[in-house]
């Protein structure tokens, strides 16, 4: 086989298979609602080898309220130390807020409430109980804004204290 | 002597220099937080996620274990400088498919083992590596192209609008699916979804006091809000409308949407990548826009005559 008719060759199957891509882009981005498991196991298996076939529905259907974790923590120099997480102050902070957001109900708040403390204890060896509580941030609207009439409220929604046995 | 067109192919040059700087800003911010983020005995402990653990491709947990790495600080450190130097020579276009490879392999086991920890920035990076990967992003701008000994080196005009295309189609998905997911939402309808993002604690920035004075304003809110919803829904159409400087204006419009979302909202790597996307897929519309304005004068052309778009290397 002359060079240029393998060139030719390997450019069609590139072609070929970037079309491919696409779909599997257009399949795994949610506008379709795919309800074979094996379609699907199929789609997820390409994903994670090429990056195509996530998701791309930010912020939708609405904004919401964001989940934000505020502690207290009793060091053994018997200072009170708090802490907040998903407030997004460094990547790692942005990184463990994406965590906090997956998952909305009970038994998360206390798993996440569980490596919080985990890490506090790390973080201030030889302390005492730490007091973990899960709350959404709540915005005023805007009138409310504009007249001064009502700051954001932390809603909590699970409270826990914590101790390293 | 070798001639390095500076208008020629620019799709791919921003393709793989913009890839290649992201690569290097996710590291300059995560370098020092790797062990809390991506060792097993990080934040996200294998309780967590082991049920999650993408099975069917290769995770960093697994190559820890396949590895048996008993030092993973001194692990991860080595796999994020090879990560580093990597994107330097991609960035300079020096072994490009090897290290565009190395590059690719290490995100995509990062991003499988620690999916839970990812978001929209990680998934974008994961996409374009892989193009930086397929397309031959090595012809433009590199130093391959310099010391490479073939003489058809060039990359064929039908091809080339190929691959450009595919990153076309694939920012109009994306764009459409950003936009139309939002439709039903409350938030989005009644004009107020910018002012419940920029209040998130986590975008919290230098700009917000400022932002919040203006958007709490509902007609500002709302002109922001459906602005981000029309822009987003309407760009895969509008894109193509070669009518005037529609295709221009949605572009300019696109970009500044996510200089917004960077400086205001905070999420700087989340908006270059995003217009790294743009403008590979859609840079091309600058040039033909500059071209006709070059036509238009006489004095651009004679300038270009005099002092062509080319360096002789």
């Amino acid at each position: 086989m002359s060079s240029n008719i393998k060139n030719q060759v390997k450019t069609k199957l590139i072609k070929g298979f970037l079309i491919w891509h696409l779909l599997v882009v257009v399949l795994g981005s949610g506008l379709v609602r795919i309800s074979n498991k094996t379609l699907e196991g199929v789609l997820f298996r390409y994903s994670s080898w090429t990056g195509g076939g996530f998701g791309y529905s930010f912020f939708s259907p609405n904004v919401g309220n964001q989940t934000v974790i505020k502690t207290y923590t009793m060091t053994n120099g018997n200072v009170l130390k708090q802490d907040a997480f998903g407030t997004g102050d460094n990547l790692f902070d942005c990184r463990f807020s994406a965590v906090i957001h997956t998952f909305r109900n009970q038994k998360a708040y206390e798993l996440m409430s569980r490596i919080v403390a985990s890490y506090l204890f790390a973080k201030y060896p030889g302390s005492g109980p730490a007091f973990i509580s899960v709350g959404e941030y709540v915005p005023q609207s805007m009138a409310e804004y504009r007249t001064l009439k009502k700051e954001s409220q932390f809603r909590e929604i699970y409270n826990g204290t914590y101790t390293l046995k | 002597m070798k001639t390095l067109a500076l208008n020629k192919h620019l799709e791919f040059a921003i393709l793989r220099v913009g890839v290649a700087i992201t690569i290097l800003s996710k590291i300059a911010v995560e370098f020092s937080y790797t062990d809390l983020l991506y060792s097993q005995k990080g934040i996200i402990q294998a309780f967590l996620s082991e049920p999650l653990k993408v099975t069917y491709s290769v995770s960093l947990p697994d190559v820890v274990v396949f590895l048996g790495i008993q030092n993973e600080h001194l692990f991860l450190n080595v796999l994020y400088t090879l990560f580093g130097i990597s994107a330097v020579m991609l960035l300079i276009g020096f072994k490009t498919k090897i290290n565009a490879g190395i590059c690719l392999f290490i995100h995509m086991i990062v991003f499988n083992g620690y999916n839970l920890l990812t978001f929209g920035f990680d998934g974008f990076l994961f996409s374009l590596l892989f193009y930086t990967l397929i397309f031959p992003v090595q012809k433009v701008f590199s130093v391959d192209r310099y010391i490479s000994k073939q003489e058809d080196e060039e990359i064929l005009p039908e091809t080339y609008r190929f691959y450009v295309r595919i990153l076309q189609v694939h920012l109009c998905i994306v764009y459409f699916v950003a936009g139309y997911s939002k439709l039903g939402g409350q938030e989005w309808m009644n004009g107020t979804a910018i002012w419940s993002a920029i209040n998130q604690p986590q975008f919290y920035t230098w700009f917000t006091p400022m932002i919040k004075s203006v958007a709490s304003n509902p007609v500002v809110c709302a002109a922001l809000t459906w602005g981000t919803l029309f822009a987003e829904t309407l760009f895969p159409l509008l894109i193509w409308v070669k009518w005037g400087k529609i295709r221009m204006v949605i572009l300019v419009g696109i970009v500044l949407m996510h200089v917004f979302i960077g400086a205001v909202m905070g999420l700087q790597l989340f908006a270059w990548i995003m217009i790294v996307f743009d403008l590979s897929a859609f840079g091309g519309i600058f040039r033909k826009e500059s071209a006709k304005i070059r036509d238009r004068q006489p004095g651009f052309k004679a300038f270009e005559d005099r002092y062509p778009h080319q360096l002789y290397l």
